[in-house]
Protein backbone atom coordinates (compact mmCIF):
# COMPACT_ATOMS: atom_id res chain seq x y z
CA UNK A 1 0.00 0.00 0.00
CA UNK A 2 2.71 2.69 1.18
CA UNK A 3 4.35 1.37 -2.25
CA UNK A 4 1.41 2.97 -4.54
CA UNK A 5 1.22 5.42 -2.93
CA UNK A 6 4.39 6.76 -3.01
CA UNK A 7 4.33 5.66 -6.45
CA UNK A 8 0.89 7.55 -7.44
CA UNK A 9 2.82 10.63 -5.74
CA UNK A 10 5.35 10.40 -8.22
CA UNK A 11 3.09 9.49 -11.07
CA UNK A 12 0.71 12.02 -10.06
CA UNK A 13 3.37 14.71 -10.26
CA UNK A 14 4.36 13.50 -13.66
CA UNK A 15 1.42 13.33 -15.09
CA UNK A 16 0.96 17.33 -14.54
CA UNK A 17 4.22 18.15 -14.97
CA UNK A 18 4.52 15.99 -18.60
CA UNK A 19 1.86 18.12 -19.87
CA UNK A 20 3.24 21.20 -19.39
CA UNK A 21 6.44 19.60 -21.22
CA UNK A 22 6.22 20.59 -24.69
CA UNK A 23 7.75 17.68 -26.72
CA UNK A 24 5.08 15.40 -24.80
CA UNK A 25 2.37 17.85 -25.77
CA UNK A 26 3.45 17.43 -29.71
CA UNK A 27 3.47 13.68 -29.03
CA UNK A 28 0.11 13.65 -27.75
CA UNK A 29 -1.06 15.65 -30.66
CA UNK A 30 0.90 13.80 -33.33
CA UNK A 31 -0.65 10.47 -31.62
CA UNK A 32 -4.20 11.37 -32.14
CA UNK A 33 -3.15 13.05 -35.33
CA UNK A 34 -2.26 9.40 -36.45
CA UNK A 35 -5.25 7.37 -34.93
CA UNK A 36 -7.58 9.45 -36.13
CA UNK A 37 -5.89 9.31 -39.36
CA UNK A 38 -5.75 5.42 -39.46
CA UNK A 39 -9.58 5.10 -38.38
CA UNK A 40 -10.57 7.29 -40.98
CA UNK A 41 -8.61 5.83 -43.96
CA UNK A 42 -10.21 2.56 -42.81
CA UNK A 43 -13.52 3.79 -43.48
CA UNK A 44 -15.74 4.33 -46.73
CA UNK A 45 -15.41 8.27 -47.19
CA UNK A 46 -18.12 9.73 -48.90
CA UNK A 47 -15.64 11.58 -51.69
CA UNK A 48 -14.31 7.49 -52.24
CA UNK A 49 -15.48 6.95 -55.80
CA UNK A 50 -14.07 3.53 -56.46
CA UNK A 51 -16.21 0.73 -55.05
CA UNK A 52 -14.13 -2.32 -54.34
CA UNK A 53 -16.91 -6.05 -54.96
CA UNK A 54 -15.41 -8.92 -54.12
CA UNK A 55 -18.62 -11.27 -56.27
CA UNK A 56 -19.71 -14.66 -56.25
CA UNK A 57 -21.32 -15.20 -59.24
CA UNK A 58 -23.30 -18.56 -59.55
CA UNK A 59 -24.31 -18.22 -63.11
CA UNK A 60 -21.59 -16.50 -64.78
CA UNK A 61 -23.06 -13.29 -65.76
CA UNK A 62 -22.68 -10.80 -67.97
CA UNK A 63 -22.06 -8.36 -65.19
CA UNK A 64 -18.73 -8.31 -64.70
CA UNK A 65 -17.83 -8.23 -68.60
CA UNK A 66 -19.72 -4.34 -68.39
CA UNK A 67 -17.83 -1.07 -68.53
CA UNK A 68 -17.37 -0.50 -65.21
CA UNK A 69 -16.88 3.41 -65.13
CA UNK A 70 -19.67 6.02 -64.03
CA UNK A 71 -21.01 9.10 -65.33
CA UNK A 72 -20.74 10.53 -62.10
CA UNK A 73 -17.01 9.35 -61.60
CA UNK A 74 -17.94 5.79 -59.84
CA UNK A 75 -15.87 3.17 -60.79
CA UNK A 76 -16.27 -0.47 -59.91
CA UNK A 77 -13.60 -2.59 -59.13
CA UNK A 78 -14.78 -6.77 -58.75
CA UNK A 79 -13.00 -9.41 -57.12
CA UNK A 80 -14.44 -12.39 -58.25
CA UNK A 81 -14.49 -15.69 -55.85
CA UNK A 82 -15.30 -19.30 -56.55
CA UNK A 83 -17.68 -19.51 -53.66
CA UNK A 84 -19.43 -17.98 -51.04
CA UNK A 85 -16.52 -18.57 -48.33
CA UNK A 86 -13.92 -17.04 -50.46
CA UNK A 87 -15.90 -14.44 -50.75
CA UNK A 88 -16.54 -13.63 -47.26
CA UNK A 89 -12.74 -14.25 -47.03
CA UNK A 90 -11.94 -11.68 -49.38
CA UNK A 91 -14.38 -9.12 -47.38
CA UNK A 92 -11.44 -8.17 -45.27
CA UNK A 93 -10.40 -5.46 -47.75
CA UNK A 94 -13.74 -4.86 -49.66
CA UNK A 95 -16.49 -2.50 -49.10
CA UNK A 96 -19.20 -4.47 -50.28
CA UNK A 97 -19.61 -8.53 -51.30
CA UNK A 98 -22.40 -9.17 -53.62
CA UNK A 99 -23.69 -12.85 -55.15
CA UNK A 100 -25.05 -12.91 -58.31
CA UNK A 101 -27.96 -15.13 -58.67
CA UNK A 102 -27.43 -17.59 -61.06
CA UNK A 103 -30.75 -16.47 -63.23
CA UNK A 104 -29.20 -13.08 -63.06
CA UNK A 105 -29.31 -12.55 -67.14
CA UNK A 106 -32.21 -14.05 -67.46
CA UNK A 107 -33.87 -11.34 -65.28
CA UNK A 108 -32.54 -8.55 -67.15
CA UNK A 109 -34.02 -9.70 -70.58
CA UNK A 110 -37.19 -10.47 -69.56
CA UNK A 111 -37.09 -6.41 -68.13
CA UNK A 112 -37.73 -7.90 -64.56
CA UNK A 113 -36.20 -5.94 -61.33
CA UNK A 114 -32.78 -8.07 -60.74
CA UNK A 115 -32.13 -8.43 -56.73
CA UNK A 116 -28.63 -8.91 -55.56
CA UNK A 117 -27.94 -10.15 -52.14
CA UNK A 118 -24.96 -7.48 -50.49
CA UNK A 119 -22.36 -8.46 -48.11
CA UNK A 120 -21.13 -6.14 -45.81
CA UNK A 121 -18.14 -6.10 -43.09
CA UNK A 122 -20.06 -6.34 -39.36
CA UNK A 123 -18.17 -3.15 -38.90
CA UNK A 124 -20.46 -1.24 -41.35
CA UNK A 125 -23.83 -2.50 -39.22
CA UNK A 126 -24.93 0.45 -38.45
CA UNK A 127 -25.06 1.66 -42.01
CA UNK A 128 -27.07 -1.04 -43.59
CA UNK A 129 -29.90 1.02 -44.77
CA UNK A 130 -27.48 3.99 -46.06
CA UNK A 131 -25.53 1.48 -47.88
CA UNK A 132 -28.27 -0.62 -49.67
CA UNK A 133 -28.99 2.85 -50.99
CA UNK A 134 -26.40 3.88 -52.07
CA UNK A 135 -24.84 0.47 -53.69
CA UNK A 136 -28.59 -0.46 -55.59
CA UNK A 137 -28.59 3.13 -56.63
CA UNK A 138 -24.82 2.97 -58.32
CA UNK A 139 -25.62 -0.48 -59.63
CA UNK A 140 -28.51 0.83 -61.11
CA UNK A 141 -26.47 3.35 -62.95
CA UNK A 142 -24.72 0.40 -64.17
CA UNK A 143 -26.93 -1.74 -65.80
CA UNK A 144 -29.21 0.69 -66.91
CA UNK A 145 -32.34 -0.14 -64.98
CA UNK A 146 -33.45 -0.88 -61.57
CA UNK A 147 -31.59 -3.18 -58.91
CA UNK A 148 -32.07 -3.68 -55.55
CA UNK A 149 -29.07 -4.86 -53.44
CA UNK A 150 -30.19 -6.22 -50.46
CA UNK A 151 -28.39 -6.31 -47.54
CA UNK A 152 -30.60 -7.47 -44.89
CA UNK A 153 -28.94 -9.46 -42.35
CA UNK A 154 -25.52 -9.88 -44.25
CA UNK A 155 -23.10 -8.94 -42.21
CA UNK A 156 -19.51 -10.50 -42.44
CA UNK A 157 -17.40 -10.85 -39.48
CA UNK A 158 -14.07 -11.45 -40.39
CA UNK A 159 -12.19 -14.83 -39.52
CA UNK A 160 -9.36 -14.96 -37.51
CA UNK A 161 -7.05 -15.33 -40.34
CA UNK A 162 -7.96 -12.49 -42.86
CA UNK A 163 -6.48 -9.29 -42.05
CA UNK A 164 -9.15 -6.93 -42.03
CA UNK A 165 -7.32 -3.87 -42.13
CA UNK A 166 -4.96 -1.95 -40.22
CA UNK A 167 -7.07 -1.05 -37.61
CA UNK A 168 -5.64 -3.06 -34.89
CA UNK A 169 -2.23 -2.79 -36.30
CA UNK A 170 -3.28 1.16 -34.78
CA UNK A 171 -3.41 0.02 -31.16
CA UNK A 172 -0.20 -1.48 -31.24
CA UNK A 173 1.61 1.73 -32.57
CA UNK A 174 -0.52 3.97 -30.18
CA UNK A 175 0.53 2.31 -27.22
CA UNK A 176 3.79 1.62 -28.06
CA UNK A 177 4.48 5.02 -29.16
CA UNK A 178 2.72 7.18 -26.61
CA UNK A 179 4.53 4.51 -23.94
CA UNK A 180 7.83 5.01 -25.54
CA UNK A 181 7.80 8.26 -25.98
CA UNK A 182 6.88 9.17 -22.32
CA UNK A 183 7.93 6.78 -19.93
CA UNK A 184 12.26 7.17 -20.83
CA UNK A 185 11.43 10.92 -21.13
CA UNK A 186 10.54 11.18 -17.42
CA UNK A 187 13.25 9.48 -16.61
CA UNK A 188 15.43 10.87 -18.23
CA UNK A 189 14.83 14.36 -17.34
CA UNK A 190 14.88 13.41 -13.55
CA UNK A 191 18.35 12.36 -13.92
CA UNK A 192 19.68 15.10 -16.28
CA UNK A 193 17.67 17.64 -13.68
CA UNK A 194 19.48 15.48 -10.69
CA UNK A 195 15.68 15.28 -9.33
CA UNK A 196 16.34 11.88 -8.92
CA UNK A 197 19.20 12.06 -6.49
CA UNK A 198 16.03 14.51 -4.23
CA UNK A 199 14.11 11.51 -5.07
CA UNK A 200 15.68 8.99 -3.66
CA UNK A 201 16.97 10.23 -0.28
CA UNK A 202 12.94 11.32 0.08
CA UNK A 203 11.20 8.06 1.64
CA UNK A 204 11.14 7.25 -2.08
CA UNK A 205 13.21 4.09 -3.54
CA UNK A 206 14.19 3.42 -6.61
CA UNK A 207 11.75 0.95 -7.68
CA UNK A 208 8.94 3.34 -6.56
CA UNK A 209 10.43 5.98 -8.58
CA UNK A 210 10.51 3.51 -11.70
CA UNK A 211 6.53 2.09 -10.52
CA UNK A 212 5.56 6.00 -10.61
CA UNK A 213 6.55 6.25 -14.06
CA UNK A 214 5.09 3.49 -15.23
CA UNK A 215 2.14 5.03 -13.53
CA UNK A 216 2.35 8.06 -15.67
CA UNK A 217 2.79 5.99 -18.07
CA UNK A 218 -0.03 3.81 -17.77
CA UNK A 219 -2.27 6.80 -17.79
CA UNK A 220 -1.34 8.18 -21.30
CA UNK A 221 -1.26 4.92 -22.48
CA UNK A 222 -5.08 4.69 -20.99
CA UNK A 223 -5.82 7.86 -22.47
CA UNK A 224 -4.78 6.83 -26.13
CA UNK A 225 -6.38 3.28 -25.61
CA UNK A 226 -9.41 5.11 -24.68
CA UNK A 227 -9.43 7.09 -27.66
CA UNK A 228 -8.62 4.40 -30.38
CA UNK A 229 -11.47 2.36 -28.69
CA UNK A 230 -13.74 5.36 -29.01
CA UNK A 231 -13.26 5.72 -32.59
CA UNK A 232 -13.01 1.61 -33.55
CA UNK A 233 -15.47 -0.11 -30.96
CA UNK A 234 -17.11 -1.24 -34.22
CA UNK A 235 -14.54 -3.22 -35.07
CA UNK A 236 -14.75 -5.41 -31.56
CA UNK A 237 -16.32 -8.79 -31.32
CA UNK A 238 -14.82 -10.27 -28.10
CA UNK A 239 -14.36 -7.12 -25.89
CA UNK A 240 -12.80 -9.32 -23.29
CA UNK A 241 -10.38 -10.21 -25.55
CA UNK A 242 -9.82 -6.78 -26.51
CA UNK A 243 -9.18 -5.43 -23.07
CA UNK A 244 -7.33 -8.32 -22.90
CA UNK A 245 -4.99 -7.49 -26.10
CA UNK A 246 -4.68 -3.74 -24.92
CA UNK A 247 -3.99 -4.83 -21.41
CA UNK A 248 -1.18 -7.47 -22.32
CA UNK A 249 -0.31 -4.53 -25.31
CA UNK A 250 0.16 -1.72 -22.43
CA UNK A 251 2.39 -4.19 -20.00
CA UNK A 252 4.60 -4.79 -22.68
CA UNK A 253 4.76 -1.54 -23.95
CA UNK A 254 5.39 0.39 -20.62
CA UNK A 255 7.95 -2.40 -19.90
CA UNK A 256 10.22 -1.63 -23.16
CA UNK A 257 9.72 1.87 -22.37
CA UNK A 258 10.82 1.46 -18.57
CA UNK A 259 13.87 -0.22 -19.93
CA UNK A 260 14.74 2.47 -22.43
CA UNK A 261 14.28 4.61 -19.58
CA UNK A 262 16.89 2.90 -16.70
CA UNK A 263 19.73 2.55 -19.73
CA UNK A 264 19.19 5.48 -21.15
CA UNK A 265 20.45 9.04 -20.00
CA UNK A 266 21.06 11.66 -22.60
CA UNK A 267 18.40 12.73 -25.34
CA UNK A 268 20.85 11.67 -27.55
CA UNK A 269 20.86 8.00 -26.67
CA UNK A 270 17.09 8.52 -26.55
CA UNK A 271 16.70 8.85 -30.07
CA UNK A 272 19.15 6.45 -30.95
CA UNK A 273 17.99 3.37 -29.43
CA UNK A 274 13.90 4.22 -29.03
CA UNK A 275 13.59 4.36 -32.94
CA UNK A 276 15.26 1.61 -33.59
CA UNK A 277 13.30 -0.40 -31.13
CA UNK A 278 10.35 0.82 -32.17
CA UNK A 279 10.87 0.12 -35.78
CA UNK A 280 11.91 -3.23 -35.15
CA UNK A 281 9.21 -4.15 -32.41
CA UNK A 282 6.46 -2.91 -35.27
CA UNK A 283 7.28 -3.08 -39.09
CA UNK A 284 7.89 -7.04 -38.60
CA UNK A 285 4.41 -7.31 -36.73
CA UNK A 286 3.09 -5.48 -39.74
CA UNK A 287 4.49 -7.45 -42.58
CA UNK A 288 3.94 -10.83 -40.16
CA UNK A 289 0.71 -11.49 -42.48
CA UNK A 290 2.08 -10.24 -45.59
CA UNK A 291 0.91 -13.29 -48.11
CA UNK A 292 3.70 -12.97 -49.78
CA UNK A 293 6.18 -13.45 -47.10
CA UNK A 294 8.87 -16.29 -47.09
CA UNK A 295 8.27 -19.43 -44.46
CA UNK A 296 11.24 -18.64 -42.83
CA UNK A 297 10.23 -15.12 -42.24
CA UNK A 298 7.07 -15.70 -41.40
CA UNK A 299 8.30 -17.90 -38.59
CA UNK A 300 10.67 -15.94 -37.06
CA UNK A 301 7.98 -12.57 -37.16
CA UNK A 302 5.66 -14.60 -35.48
CA UNK A 303 7.77 -15.28 -32.08
CA UNK A 304 7.87 -11.05 -31.62
CA UNK A 305 5.88 -10.27 -28.80
CA UNK A 306 4.40 -7.64 -31.39
CA UNK A 307 3.29 -9.91 -33.50
CA UNK A 308 1.90 -12.13 -31.05
CA UNK A 309 0.16 -8.68 -29.51
CA UNK A 310 -1.50 -8.03 -33.09
CA UNK A 311 -3.00 -11.57 -33.87
CA UNK A 312 -4.73 -11.10 -30.18
CA UNK A 313 -5.99 -7.84 -31.22
CA UNK A 314 -6.85 -9.19 -34.50
CA UNK A 315 -8.66 -11.87 -33.05
CA UNK A 316 -10.69 -9.46 -30.99
CA UNK A 317 -12.31 -8.15 -34.10
CA UNK A 318 -13.00 -11.72 -35.16
CA UNK A 319 -15.31 -14.49 -35.39
CA UNK A 320 -13.48 -16.39 -32.55
CA UNK A 321 -9.89 -17.24 -31.53
CA UNK A 322 -8.22 -20.09 -32.07
CA UNK A 323 -7.23 -21.62 -28.65
CA UNK A 324 -4.40 -23.26 -29.04
CA UNK A 325 -3.42 -19.87 -31.33
CA UNK A 326 -4.45 -17.66 -28.69
CA UNK A 327 -2.45 -19.25 -25.82
CA UNK A 328 0.77 -19.33 -27.89
CA UNK A 329 0.48 -15.86 -28.27
CA UNK A 330 -0.17 -14.92 -25.13
CA UNK A 331 3.05 -17.28 -23.59
CA UNK A 332 4.82 -15.32 -26.13
CA UNK A 333 3.77 -11.62 -25.03
CA UNK A 334 3.62 -12.53 -21.39
CA UNK A 335 6.49 -14.33 -21.22
CA UNK A 336 8.57 -11.02 -22.83
CA UNK A 337 6.94 -8.66 -20.81
CA UNK A 338 8.20 -10.56 -17.28
CA UNK A 339 11.63 -10.85 -19.09
CA UNK A 340 11.55 -7.29 -19.73
CA UNK A 341 10.30 -5.95 -16.26
CA UNK A 342 13.16 -9.11 -14.75
CA UNK A 343 15.74 -6.54 -16.65
CA UNK A 344 14.37 -3.34 -15.39
CA UNK A 345 14.40 -4.62 -11.61
CA UNK A 346 17.59 -5.84 -12.21
CA UNK A 347 18.53 -2.33 -13.61
CA UNK A 348 17.04 -0.59 -10.91
CA UNK A 349 18.40 -2.69 -7.65
CA UNK A 350 21.66 -2.06 -9.33
CA UNK A 351 21.26 1.63 -9.12
CA UNK A 352 22.96 2.39 -5.62
CA UNK A 353 26.07 0.58 -6.31
CA UNK B 1 24.50 9.39 20.71
CA UNK B 2 26.04 11.00 18.32
CA UNK B 3 24.39 12.10 15.22
CA UNK B 4 27.02 10.39 12.55
CA UNK B 5 29.43 8.06 12.93
CA UNK B 6 31.24 7.12 10.61
CA UNK B 7 34.15 3.83 10.43
CA UNK B 8 36.80 3.11 8.23
CA UNK B 9 34.18 4.09 4.90
CA UNK B 10 35.93 2.97 1.75
CA UNK B 11 34.41 3.92 -1.76
CA UNK B 12 35.88 2.52 -4.78
CA UNK B 13 34.86 3.46 -8.83
CA UNK B 14 36.18 1.05 -11.27
CA UNK B 15 39.14 0.13 -8.64
CA UNK B 16 39.80 3.65 -7.89
CA UNK B 17 39.74 4.77 -4.46
CA UNK B 18 37.38 8.00 -4.53
CA UNK B 19 37.31 7.42 -0.09
CA UNK B 20 39.81 5.96 1.30
CA UNK B 21 39.03 4.83 5.30
CA UNK B 22 37.63 7.75 6.81
CA UNK B 23 36.76 7.93 10.74
CA UNK B 24 34.55 10.40 11.84
CA UNK B 25 31.61 11.64 13.82
CA UNK B 26 29.43 14.69 14.26
CA UNK B 27 27.33 15.39 17.67
CA UNK B 28 23.74 16.32 17.69
CA UNK B 29 23.28 20.23 17.00
CA UNK B 30 26.90 20.71 16.03
CA UNK B 31 27.50 22.51 12.42
CA UNK B 32 30.64 20.07 10.39
CA UNK B 33 32.45 21.23 7.94
CA UNK B 34 33.57 18.81 5.35
CA UNK B 35 36.39 20.48 3.24
CA UNK B 36 38.18 19.33 0.28
CA UNK B 37 39.22 20.14 -3.02
CA UNK B 38 37.56 19.43 -6.32
CA UNK B 39 37.67 15.26 -6.58
CA UNK B 40 38.66 14.49 -2.86
CA UNK B 41 35.45 12.64 -2.03
CA UNK B 42 33.38 14.79 -0.24
CA UNK B 43 30.68 13.99 -2.73
CA UNK B 44 31.01 10.65 -2.65
CA UNK B 45 30.99 11.10 1.11
CA UNK B 46 27.87 12.66 1.25
CA UNK B 47 26.03 10.33 -1.52
CA UNK B 48 27.05 7.27 1.44
CA UNK B 49 26.08 9.07 4.30
CA UNK B 50 22.81 10.37 2.65
CA UNK B 51 22.14 6.51 1.10
CA UNK B 52 22.15 6.91 -2.51
CA UNK B 53 25.81 4.87 -2.69
CA UNK B 54 26.77 1.98 -1.22
CA UNK B 55 30.27 1.77 0.09
CA UNK B 56 32.89 -0.56 -0.66
CA UNK B 57 33.50 -1.02 2.95
CA UNK B 58 33.11 0.23 6.39
CA UNK B 59 30.26 1.59 8.02
CA UNK B 60 28.51 4.71 9.00
CA UNK B 61 25.05 5.89 10.85
CA UNK B 62 23.05 8.83 10.78
CA UNK B 63 20.78 9.31 13.68
CA UNK B 64 21.69 5.48 14.72
CA UNK B 65 20.33 4.60 10.96
CA UNK B 66 23.32 1.97 9.07
CA UNK B 67 23.38 3.93 5.43
CA UNK B 68 23.19 0.56 3.59
CA UNK B 69 21.11 -1.52 6.16
CA UNK B 70 18.46 0.92 7.53
CA UNK B 71 18.12 3.42 4.18
CA UNK B 72 14.43 3.59 4.73
CA UNK B 73 14.33 4.77 8.07
CA UNK B 74 17.38 6.85 7.82
CA UNK B 75 15.20 8.98 4.64
CA UNK B 76 13.08 10.61 7.69
CA UNK B 77 15.84 11.91 9.38
CA UNK B 78 17.85 13.81 6.91
CA UNK B 79 17.30 16.42 4.65
CA UNK B 80 20.08 17.26 1.95
CA UNK B 81 20.59 20.67 0.32
CA UNK B 82 22.23 20.06 -3.12
CA UNK B 83 24.86 21.81 -5.17
CA UNK B 84 22.71 21.70 -8.33
CA UNK B 85 19.22 23.32 -8.47
CA UNK B 86 17.60 20.02 -8.34
CA UNK B 87 14.25 21.62 -9.01
CA UNK B 88 11.20 20.46 -11.13
CA UNK B 89 11.23 24.13 -12.77
CA UNK B 90 8.09 23.61 -14.72
CA UNK B 91 6.22 23.36 -11.40
CA UNK B 92 5.79 26.44 -8.91
CA UNK B 93 7.83 25.84 -5.55
CA UNK B 94 4.28 25.73 -3.39
CA UNK B 95 3.92 22.46 -6.24
CA UNK B 96 7.20 21.63 -5.52
CA UNK B 97 7.06 21.37 -1.99
CA UNK B 98 3.53 20.08 -2.11
CA UNK B 99 4.66 17.29 -3.94
CA UNK B 100 7.87 16.52 -1.14
CA UNK B 101 5.48 16.60 1.23
CA UNK B 102 3.42 13.81 0.02
CA UNK B 103 6.53 11.80 -0.17
CA UNK B 104 7.33 12.93 3.55
CA UNK B 105 3.57 12.52 4.28
CA UNK B 106 3.71 16.31 6.07
CA UNK B 107 0.73 18.32 5.95
CA UNK B 108 -0.09 21.12 3.36
CA UNK B 109 0.45 23.77 6.05
CA UNK B 110 3.75 22.58 6.47
CA UNK B 111 4.77 23.71 3.50
CA UNK B 112 3.62 26.90 3.85
CA UNK B 113 5.47 27.08 6.82
CA UNK B 114 8.71 26.34 5.46
CA UNK B 115 8.02 29.34 2.75
CA UNK B 116 7.65 31.74 4.96
CA UNK B 117 10.70 30.36 6.78
CA UNK B 118 13.07 31.10 3.36
CA UNK B 119 10.70 34.21 2.57
CA UNK B 120 9.49 32.33 -0.52
CA UNK B 121 5.71 33.08 0.04
CA UNK B 122 5.20 36.07 -2.82
CA UNK B 123 6.63 34.23 -5.12
CA UNK B 124 5.21 30.76 -4.07
CA UNK B 125 2.77 30.57 -7.26
CA UNK B 126 5.32 31.15 -9.57
CA UNK B 127 7.06 28.74 -11.83
CA UNK B 128 10.93 28.26 -10.16
CA UNK B 129 11.94 27.87 -13.91
CA UNK B 130 11.74 31.96 -13.36
CA UNK B 131 13.35 32.23 -10.13
CA UNK B 132 16.96 33.70 -9.56
CA UNK B 133 20.05 31.47 -8.33
CA UNK B 134 19.26 32.24 -4.60
CA UNK B 135 15.60 32.29 -4.62
CA UNK B 136 16.32 28.56 -5.65
CA UNK B 137 18.46 28.11 -3.32
CA UNK B 138 16.01 28.99 -0.55
CA UNK B 139 13.44 26.70 -2.24
CA UNK B 140 16.19 23.62 -1.64
CA UNK B 141 16.45 24.51 1.58
CA UNK B 142 13.03 25.03 2.44
CA UNK B 143 12.49 21.45 0.71
CA UNK B 144 14.99 19.73 2.78
CA UNK B 145 13.48 21.16 6.29
CA UNK B 146 9.87 20.20 5.20
CA UNK B 147 10.41 16.70 7.04
CA UNK B 148 11.94 18.43 10.18
CA UNK B 149 15.18 16.13 9.68
CA UNK B 150 17.50 15.93 12.55
CA UNK B 151 20.27 15.86 10.13
CA UNK B 152 20.91 18.46 7.36
CA UNK B 153 23.38 18.00 4.67
CA UNK B 154 24.35 21.30 2.78
CA UNK B 155 26.30 20.87 -0.10
CA UNK B 156 27.82 23.91 -1.05
CA UNK B 157 24.87 25.74 -0.31
CA UNK B 158 26.43 29.43 -0.98
CA UNK B 159 27.90 28.34 -4.18
CA UNK B 160 27.94 30.96 -7.13
CA UNK B 161 24.92 33.12 -4.46
CA UNK B 162 25.25 36.83 -4.30
CA UNK B 163 26.45 38.51 -0.66
CA UNK B 164 23.33 39.59 0.50
CA UNK B 165 21.93 35.45 -0.15
CA UNK B 166 24.64 33.69 1.12
CA UNK B 167 24.56 36.18 4.33
CA UNK B 168 20.86 34.95 4.28
CA UNK B 169 21.51 31.19 4.03
CA UNK B 170 24.12 31.50 6.19
CA UNK B 171 22.09 32.80 8.96
CA UNK B 172 19.61 30.27 8.10
CA UNK B 173 22.02 27.42 8.66
CA UNK B 174 23.28 29.35 12.12
CA UNK B 175 19.51 29.34 13.43
CA UNK B 176 19.22 25.81 12.38
CA UNK B 177 22.13 24.68 14.81
CA UNK B 178 21.32 26.77 17.30
CA UNK B 179 17.62 24.63 17.32
CA UNK B 180 19.53 21.24 17.75
CA UNK B 181 20.22 20.40 13.93
CA UNK B 182 23.31 18.63 12.46
CA UNK B 183 24.62 20.41 10.20
CA UNK B 184 27.06 18.59 7.72
CA UNK B 185 28.92 21.22 5.90
CA UNK B 186 30.84 21.23 2.43
CA UNK B 187 31.60 24.56 0.91
CA UNK B 188 34.80 26.01 -1.02
CA UNK B 189 35.04 28.81 1.28
CA UNK B 190 37.34 28.45 3.50
CA UNK B 191 35.42 31.98 5.63
CA UNK B 192 32.30 30.50 5.49
CA UNK B 193 33.68 27.45 6.96
CA UNK B 194 35.50 29.01 9.45
CA UNK B 195 32.26 31.49 10.60
CA UNK B 196 30.40 28.15 10.89
CA UNK B 197 31.58 25.54 11.99
CA UNK B 198 32.03 23.69 15.19
CA UNK B 199 34.56 21.56 14.14
CA UNK B 200 36.31 20.87 10.09
CA UNK B 201 37.67 17.86 8.49
CA UNK B 202 39.89 18.08 5.77
CA UNK B 203 39.63 15.53 3.13
CA UNK B 204 42.28 15.21 0.31
CA UNK B 205 42.48 12.23 -1.82
CA UNK B 206 39.71 10.34 -0.01
CA UNK B 207 41.96 10.46 3.17
CA UNK B 208 41.15 13.06 5.90
CA UNK B 209 44.02 14.71 6.58
CA UNK B 210 43.05 16.89 9.45
CA UNK B 211 40.04 17.04 11.61
CA UNK B 212 39.44 19.64 14.26
CA UNK B 213 37.85 22.96 15.15
CA UNK B 214 39.01 25.94 13.00
CA UNK B 215 41.06 27.52 15.72
CA UNK B 216 43.35 24.34 16.88
CA UNK B 217 43.86 23.79 13.41
CA UNK B 218 45.12 27.27 12.72
CA UNK B 219 47.11 27.14 15.93
CA UNK B 220 48.32 23.26 14.83
CA UNK B 221 48.93 24.03 10.86
CA UNK B 222 49.80 28.08 11.37
CA UNK B 223 52.69 29.87 11.62
CA UNK B 224 51.22 32.86 13.53
CA UNK B 225 47.79 34.53 14.64
CA UNK B 226 46.88 35.90 11.11
CA UNK B 227 46.82 32.13 9.68
CA UNK B 228 43.64 31.68 8.19
CA UNK B 229 41.63 28.66 7.73
CA UNK B 230 42.58 29.07 3.93
CA UNK B 231 46.29 29.02 4.82
CA UNK B 232 45.96 25.46 6.63
CA UNK B 233 44.02 24.15 4.01
CA UNK B 234 46.18 25.20 1.14
CA UNK B 235 48.94 23.58 3.69
CA UNK B 236 47.32 20.09 3.74
CA UNK B 237 46.26 20.04 0.50
CA UNK B 238 48.57 22.02 -1.35
CA UNK B 239 45.96 23.66 -3.32
CA UNK B 240 44.59 27.44 -3.67
CA UNK B 241 40.54 28.16 -3.60
CA UNK B 242 38.35 31.40 -4.31
CA UNK B 243 37.85 33.36 -1.24
CA UNK B 244 34.81 32.95 -0.33
CA UNK B 245 32.09 35.78 0.06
Amino acid sequence: MDNLYIAWAIGSKDIVDALKNKNTRTNIIMLVFIVVFFYWSSTPRPFDKKIDVAIYDEGHSSLTDLPTELEDGYRFAFHEASSLQEMERMMGYKQLGVVIPPDFDQVLEAGGEPELAGYILWVHRTKVSDLELKYSEKFSELLGRPVRVDIGENLVIPQPDVETSTVHFTILFAVLWMAVTIVPHLMMEERQTRTMEALLVSPASAGQVVMGKALAGAFYVLLSGGLFFALNWAYVTHWGLALLAFLCTALFSIGIALLLGVFVSNPKQMTLWMIPIVVLLLVPAFFAQEPNLTANLKAIFSWLPTTALLEITQFSFSTHAPLSQLLTNLAIALGSTVVVYAIVIWKVRRSDR
Amino acid sequence: MKAIIVQDLTRNYNGLRAVEGISFDVEPGEIFGFLGPNGAGKTTTIKMLTGQLRPTSGTAQVMGCDVVEERQALKPQIGVVFENHNLYERLSARDNLRFYARLYRVKKARVEEVLAHVGLTDRAQDKVGTYSNGMKQRLLIARALLHKPKVLFLDEPTKGLDPNVARDIRAIATELADQGMTIFLTTHYMEEADQLSDRVAIINQGRIVALNTPEHLKVEYGEDERTTLEDVFVHLTGRHLGRGS
